[in-house]
């Protein structure tokens, strides 16, 4: 252990100019493979092609394929502001409409306790819901389904954009058609800490269509222009729900995942699909910038190679010159493998502190290890595996009869 | 009794027609506590033949045999192991490592030993005291005149009582006077029972020892 603890003291020392080249190098070079990596996670992602002679879809569900340890609906994740650029795109997009509708239970002692039973979903056989769940059937609406699915309001009015901005007190709501006989229009329905306005009332028989199959009817329904307190879900629900809405193409031809990938790829957002759920899709798209996989891998690839030889030089000039010093080791009983293993060790001490300032990037851009820092440690320790070779073979090729008969000319 | 034994022992240089015999059917017996002189011409095989013992370089034939066992070299890494703790080298140019004070070249000798920290440091410590440069144990090689650098390579050669010391023109780089003052810590090596080979084309060298050996050229 003194000979190691001797050696890569005297090394560190003496050499610190190229010790200094060396970490320069493997600093480069591990940040060229950060931003790879980065970049391959942010757009790895597999979607299903639906070729055929079926119709052309004219409905698509969105779904946000992100990272394990990152959920870009909380207000803590450093995607939360790329993810609302790219809610704000795909909403005001020309190319489709779009909406969402959730499903939801909401406990009958919410509105009045003595509504009668015929009310809770577990009484409706029409009404198909999980077998645990009871109270009355519940939607959330964004803006545009009742225009798009047509359905009509006999009294009151629909959702406008107040209504999802949380600014109000009170909770609108429309209701359906048998909740005539027990609500009024423009009641407030005040249930401890709770606060309803009836805003509107369907038509008798009014449907909506929540998924690809589903018909509900809404008559012994009440729909919500947003979930009740968001706020314990720990994420912006509302974010969410507009991330994996549905979308209504104007044009059956159009691109769809094209036109999602050119959205996404412009705030360096996860990969998102869009699946066709009623007929085939129109694609012709690649994965997401591709072509910037295929630069960022080039100019990884030529970096790494750039600093393998960089290392292997600076390495060799370095045993070159440590020759004179190898062969009084020899000399002195210390064996090959151990000179050889003191640069080993010193290699691996700049390999481990090259890995630093990505580690560094990488919480100031997103709080957190976008990218294991061990993946990016591995491929260096590849590099730095083959850059000694030369620098073994200089050394092993110390020729301690040379070196004696040399020095005494 | 004998410490080494060389029987026949042969060594060429180059490849086929053009190979030089430098050692043809050489025998050489040193006993313990002998002090040898190695003397002969340049070209002679002196330099080969402390190669051949030091296990540096690696003999075509013969036998040879060190403190009753065979010695087979065949790389770097034999004669690495043969060498830790039975023999200690000197050269002519001193060699010694210009980063590491004279006590860290001094306790290089013993860093392939099991020996504690504070053994290695009483040890190295003591070889200094022997050598009369304990007062330049924290200086560097460079700032060391050429008596004192020698006696700083001998004590890296003795520190971990070597059964047998082989130096090369050990004072092939000094002054007379200063040659002498290394031949007098030769001597009292020599008479604390250290065995010695000394390479050298100094009569006066060859006349302290115990047995000169001369080599002819071939």
């Amino acid at each position: 252990m003194i000979f190691f603890a001797k050696n890569i003291k005297r090394s560190m020392i003496l050499h610190w100019k190229s010790n200094m080249l060396i970490l320069a190098d493997l600093v480069l070079c591990a940040l060229m493979i950060f931003i790879m990596l980065q970049n391959y996670f942010f757009m790895k992602y597999d979607y299903n092609f639906y070729y055929g002679d079926e119709k052309l879809a004219d409905r698509y569900r969105l779904n946000v394929v992100s990272g394990e340890s990152d959920n870009p609906f909380e207000q803590s994740s450093p995607m939360y502001k790329a993810a609302l650029q790219v809610k704000q795109d795909l909403w005001s997009s020309p190319l489709w409409k779009t909406n969402y509708i959730v499903l939801s239970t909401i406990p009958m002692e919410w509105l009045d306790p003595d509504l009668p039973q015929i009310f809770n979903i577990q009484n409706d056989p029409t009404i198909q819901r999980a077998p645990e769940e009871t109270g009355i059937s519940g939607y959330v609406f964004s803006d545009a389904v009742i225009q798009m699915q047509n359905i009509k309001l006999q009294e009151g009015r629909g959702f406008v954009s107040d209504d999802y901005q949380n600014t109000s007190s009170e909770m609108p709501v429309i209701m359906g058609y048998e909740f005539k006989q027990y609500f009024s229009l423009g009641e407030i329905i005040k249930q401890g800490d709770l606060s309803y306005c009836v805003i509107g009332f369907f038509e008798e028989n009014s449907f909506c269509f929540p998924g690809s199959e589903e018909i509900c009817n809404l008559d012994r329904s009440i729909v919500l222009p947003r979930v009740l307190y968001s706020d314990q879900f720990g994420e912006d629900v509302q974010l969410k729900f507009s991330l994996t809405c549905d979308l209504y193409p104007l044009d059956p031809q159009t691109d769809v995942q094209n036109e999602i990938n050119r959205i996404t790829s412009q705030y360096g957002f996860y990969g998102m699909t869009g699946e066709p759920i009623n007929g085939s899709a129109y694609r012709n798209t690649e994965l997401i910038s591709g072509k910037n996989i295929a630069l960022i891998f080039s100019l990884t690839v030529l970096s790494a190679i750039l600093c393998l030889v960089a290392l292997s030089n600076i390495l060799s000039k370095r045993t070159l010159r440590d020759q004179a010093t190898h062969c009084t080791y020899l000399l002195s009983g210390i064996p090959l493998w151990k000179i050889n293993f003191s640069i080993i060790i010193e290699l691996a001490l700049w390999t481990a502190i090259s890995v630093s300032p990505p580690i560094a990037l990488s919480y100031f851009e997103y709080g957190q290890l976008f990218v294991s820092p061990w993946y990016i440690l591995g491929f260096l320790s590849v590099i730095v595996a083959i850059s000694v070779i030369p620098s073994f073979l200089i050394a092993g090729k110390g020729n301690i009869d040379l070196f004696i008969r040399n020095q005494s000319e | 009794m004998a410490l080494l034994a060389l029987s026949q022992i042969t060594k060429s240089y180059g490849k086929q027609d053009k190979k030089l015999l430098v050692l043809d059917n050489l025998s050489i017996s040193v006993s313990e506590g002998e002090m040898i002189a190695v003397m002969g011409k340049s070209g002679s095989g002196k330099t080969t033949l402390l190669n051949i013992i030091a296990g540096i370089d690696y003999r075509d034939g013969g036998e040879y045999w060190f403190d009753g066992k065979p010695v087979r070299i065949k790389q770097t890494s034999d004669g690495v192991r043969f060498r830790r703790n039975k023999i200690g080298i000197i050269v002519q140019h001193f060699a010694l490592i210009n980063d590491y004070t004279v006590f860290e070249n001094v306790e290089i000798g013993l860093w392939e030993t099991k020996m504690s920290r504070q053994d290695r440091r009483k040890r190295t410590s003591e070889v200094l005291e022997k050598l009369d440069i304990l007062r330049l144990e924290n200086q560097y090689p460079p700032e060391l005149s050429g008596g004192e650098k020698q006696r700083t390579a001998i004590g890296r050669a003795i520190v971990a009582k070597p059964l047998l010391i082989l130096a090369d023109e050990p004072t092939g780089a000094l002054d007379k006077q200063t040659e002498d003052s290394i031949m007098d810590v030769f001597k009292d090596l020599n008479n604390s029972g250290s065995t010695m080979i000394i390479i050298t084309h100094d009569e006066d060298v060859a006349n302290r020892c115990t047995r000169i050996i001369k080599l002819e050229k071939r």
